[in-house]
């Protein structure tokens, strides 16, 4: 697969222990950046990625709650199974399926998030089912057929090598397990310069490393390594809404994250400007994925459909 | 919810002192003389302003003037030409920051 930004193709030259330190040391920069910053700008669950809006005029709170119910319910974990998030941010998805009993476990690259994210499941008595390892994916050890559930929610564009990454997942999941991936993806057919100075901002001075692909370039990724596809969805008008309200945010709160981390605010308003601008014009889009590895309990057929098709 | 969104810039200046200020802000970041930046100087093909330094551009001003951009726009669809239409735009954003937050569609 050839690189379509002047990143990726570096990362193609480089070994994986070397992409792997390369993607620990930039994109962890971002992440790390004050909890406070985030919980400002993405909302009570601090979720940084898309929310799920069926109308256009609701609040992010009320979108992100959605896309966490939407998450667990494509997740169906019973109690006592186990969820790795990867790229677990500040920890929502964790705590939610832990609420409902599951064990979980959550990696990130960033040592404040893990801090934030722990306290939370503190807070809610929840320490015993929340675990979160500061790691890259390549460093974790899983043994195989052990995990119930593995969620991407934002995080896999970081990941260059996508390969490996499903080739872990797949020998990870038991037989039944789902994997659900939730990101920014190109369209197959060229729209926009991808290799321009706009998505280089992105990509790069705001967060260290990205590395795109087509949504067919992914699913054959998937399904390459043993897993089936269950359900995709676009979610390219959610997350323009989404930007929508974190550019505002940015705007509401730029004193007070000024002074937490000096610049910042204005990368994060121009590079969600610049995001957001993909979103709408779709010359980048956003999907949620739901893979299975063999048999499925869920029957996505009798999931409603408006209308007559339900 | 507050009507202000920055207390960097809240006092009110005369639309004058913005023009200037918006003058300053262009010829730092295009590094290039105050004088090379008219009232008429045309965005893109004076100045070289291509997409991507028009959104870097307009959160910079932001920042430095206060004002609050319209999020929901697409700058494609602003018909920001000329140094004099990007004064009138923030002239017209400051003005609005008095009224009642609108919530973008």
């Amino acid at each position: 697969m050839t690189g379509r930004t002047v990143a990726e193709r570096e990362a193609l030259q480089r070994t994986t222990e070397a992409q792997r330190e390369h993607e620990r040391r930039l994109v962890a920069h971002h992440y790390e950046h004050s909890p406070e910053i985030f919980k400002m700008v993405l909302g009570r669950e601090v979720l940084y990625s898309t929310g799920v809006f069926v109308r256009e005029d609701e609040d992010l709170d009320t979108a992100q709650d959605r896309k966490l119910d939407r998450i667990a319910a494509k997740l169906d974990l019973k109690p006592q199974q186990r969820l790795l998030d990867v790229g677990c941010g500040w920890g929502s998805i964790l705590l939610r399926a832990a609420a409902r009993g599951a064990s979980t476990l959550g990696v990130t690259l960033s040592a404040p998030q893990r801090e934030a994210a722990l306290a939370r499941a503190a807070e809610r008595g929840l320490s015993d089912r929340v675990r979160i390892d500061l790691a890259h994916i390549d460093d974790l050890t899983i043994a195989p057929e052990s995990i119930d559930a593995v969620v991407f929610s934002g995080s896999i564009v970081h990941m260059h090598n996508r390969e490996a990454v499903y080739e872990k997942v797949a020998a990870a999941l038991r037989p039944g397990g789902r994997v659900l991936v939730s990101d920014c993806f190109f369209p197959q057919q060229a729209r926009g310069d991808r290799n321009s100075k706009a998505t280089g901002y992105i990509f790069v001075t705001a967060l260290g490393y990205c590395r795109l692909l087509s949504l067919s370039e992914e699913l054959a990724l998937m399904e390459r390594a043993g897993i089936d596809i269950l359900h995709v969805e676009d979610l390219t008008r959610s997350y323009v809404l989404t930007v929508n309200h974190w550019i505002d945010n940015v705007r509401r709160h730029r004193d007070r994250i000024e002074a937490l981390a000096p610049g910042f605010a204005q990368i994060l308003q121009t590079y969600m400007t610049i995001g957001r601008l993909s979103f709408h014009r779709r010359t980048a889009l956003e999907y949620m994925v739901l893979g299975v590895k063999g048999r499925p309990s869920l029957n996505v057929g009798a999931w409603p459909i408006p209308g007559p098709a339900a | 919810m507050s009507a202000d969104f920055n207390v960097a810039g809240s006092t009110a200046r005369p639309a004058t002192d913005v023009a200037i200020a918006i003058r300053e802000i262009l010829a730092e970041y295009l590094d290039r003389p105050l004088d090379d930046i008219r009232f008429d100087s045309h965005l893109e093909h004076d100045l070289a302003l291509d997409s991507f330094a028009l959104i870097e551009l307009t959160v910079v001003l932001e920042t430095r003037l206060g004002f609050s951009g319209d999020v929901a726009a697409d700058p494609h669809d602003f018909t920001l030409r000329t140094v004099a239409d990007l004064v009138t735009y923030v002239n017209e954003r400051l003005a609005t920051r008095r009224g009642p937050h609108a919530s973008q569609p």
